[in-house]
């Protein structure tokens, strides 16, 4: 199963004034927006993980519906990755 | 009474680098902030680099990037210069300010410099009148500021003065912008005595509230009255004379849309604020400018101290970061020099 990793570059950050969080590439200067969803995602791919590691994690933590999870998991990886925030590997 | 075009700092819009290309200086002004002079090694291929990701960086953020050069004395190397404009001006940075004492402006650099289009103008500086001047900058330095600024005028190029005001030369702003008047310059800025670097023991320099309530409340009755210099009034504290006077006042840029860059490539998040945030030739500004925990947290108004914390005036002023951190040892204390709060 494919397994996913936060890009070397790019560094996640939460400011907590503003209850915003970000995901900036320091290489590019590219910078993401992202919800609460997402940033706890892409810190837990600073060590890799497959996609069903990533929906557990997200199941324990919170109480959703396991398919709209998966979906929409499957998207943010999917554009994560178009957008050089993260990389994927076969395993 | 001001023309918009007169308002010439947009935040919204601007990224502005204050860059240090050498330590190197002829002179030796008492209130420098600069702590040493040894002139650096750092070399023209290593300036470039900066500049080029200078350039990436304000375009990446959609802004226009507009830059002050100077040093030290940026014309101690005239070719690392010219070889900076070449490049401003082909990455089509929006403005370039150099920031100079003047005394090494041979008539032949002046005559270069006239072919930059992105040369906004050029800055000299001026503590006063001629004694005043001299005691800080040194014996006949005062005339040949004068001269220089007579020769620049003479080519057409734009000219500023920069005045550091503090108690020894309060009486002498509104005098001495009269004789620049006389000189045809264009700009007068003035800004508050900090005592750092080379000036750190200069405490009794330091104005009081009351003081600078009088400096900066004569200055802007002269801004009002008189174009000739304009004066430039985009600082901290302005807006309490006048809060719906658009062209006074600033919100202080320290992390909001200003960097320092140094010779060495450390990166300040204002000169007059000497905390090293990074390095540019360890990591990128990027790196910097997302990261950095002291941007964060002074971006944050919430963390301001003191009379700063919850003044209807942070959206317009935040007070001056760099005072309060020399004056109180902490950033984020209220601006010791306000006057809206003893
Ligand atoms: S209290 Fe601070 S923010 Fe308010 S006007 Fe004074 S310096 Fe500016």
């Amino acid at each position: 199963m494919k397994k996913f990793l936060l890009n070397k570059q790019v560094r996640l950050k939460h400011d907590d004034a503003n209850d915003k969080f970000y995901a900036f590439c320091v290489e590019t200067g590219d910078h993401f927006t992202l919800n609460k969803t997402g940033y706890f995602i892409l810190n837990h791919l600073k060590e890799e993980k497959n996609l069903n590691e990533i929906v557990t994690l997200l199941l324990e933590e919170m109480i959703v519906d396991k398919q709209a999870v998966l979906t929409d998991t499957i998207h943010f990886l999917e554009l994560s990755e178009k957008n050089g925030i993260i990389a994927s590997k076969n395993s | 009474m001001l023309d918009d075009h007169l308002n010439e700092f947009n935040y919204e819009e601007e990224f502005y680098f204050q860059w240090h290309i050498t330590n190197g200086c002829n002179l030796r002004c008492k209130h420098c902030y600069h702590a040493d002079y040894l002139n650096d090694s750092v070399q023209l291929n290593q300036l470039l680099q900066i500049g080029n990701h200078l350039c990436d960086a304000a375009q990446k953020w959609g802004k226009k990037a507009s830059f002050s050069i100077t040093g030290g004395e940026p014309f101690t190397n005239p070719d690392n210069i010219f070889s900076l404009l070449e490049l401003l001006e082909s990455r089509d940075a929006d403005k370039i300010d150099i920031l100079t004492n003047g005394t090494l402006l041979t008539d032949s650099i002046i005559h270069k410099l006239k072919k930059y289009k992105k040369l906004r103008r050029l800055q000299l500086s001026l503590e006063g009148l001629k004694e005043t001047n001299d005691k800080i900058r040194g014996v006949n330095s005062y005339n040949r500021t004068i001269e220089a600024i007579d020769n620049l005028k003479k080519h057409g190029l734009i000219v500023s003065i920069m005045m550091t005001v503090g108690k020894h030369n309060m009486d002498e702003v509104i005098p001495l912008a009269e004789e620049l008047a006389k000189h045809d310059v264009d700009v007068f800025i003035i800004d508050r005595f900090i005592p750092e670097g080379q000036s750190s023991e200069l405490t009794e320099w330091v104005l009081s509230q009351e003081e600078i309530k009088k400096v900066y409340s004569r200055a802007y009755e002269y801004f009002i009255k008189t174009l000739k210099p304009r004066f430039l009034l985009y600082r901290t504290l302005f807006c309490l004379l006048n809060p719906d006077d658009p062209h006074i006042g600033a919100i202080c840029s320290v992390g909001n849309n200003a960097l320092t860059i140094m010779p060495n490539g450390d990166v300040l998040p204002c000169r007059r604020l000497p905390i090293k945030i990074g390095n540019l030739f360890e990591t990128t500004l990027y790196d910097i400018w997302y990261m950095s925990p002291f941007l964060w947290e002074i971006r944050n108004p919430e963390k301001l101290k003191g009379k700063c914390n919850h003044c209807e005036y942070i959206p317009i002023c935040r007070g001056c970061r760099a005072v309060a951190y020399a004056l109180q040892g902490d950033y984020l204390a209220g601006d010791p020099q306000c006057w809206k709060e003893k």
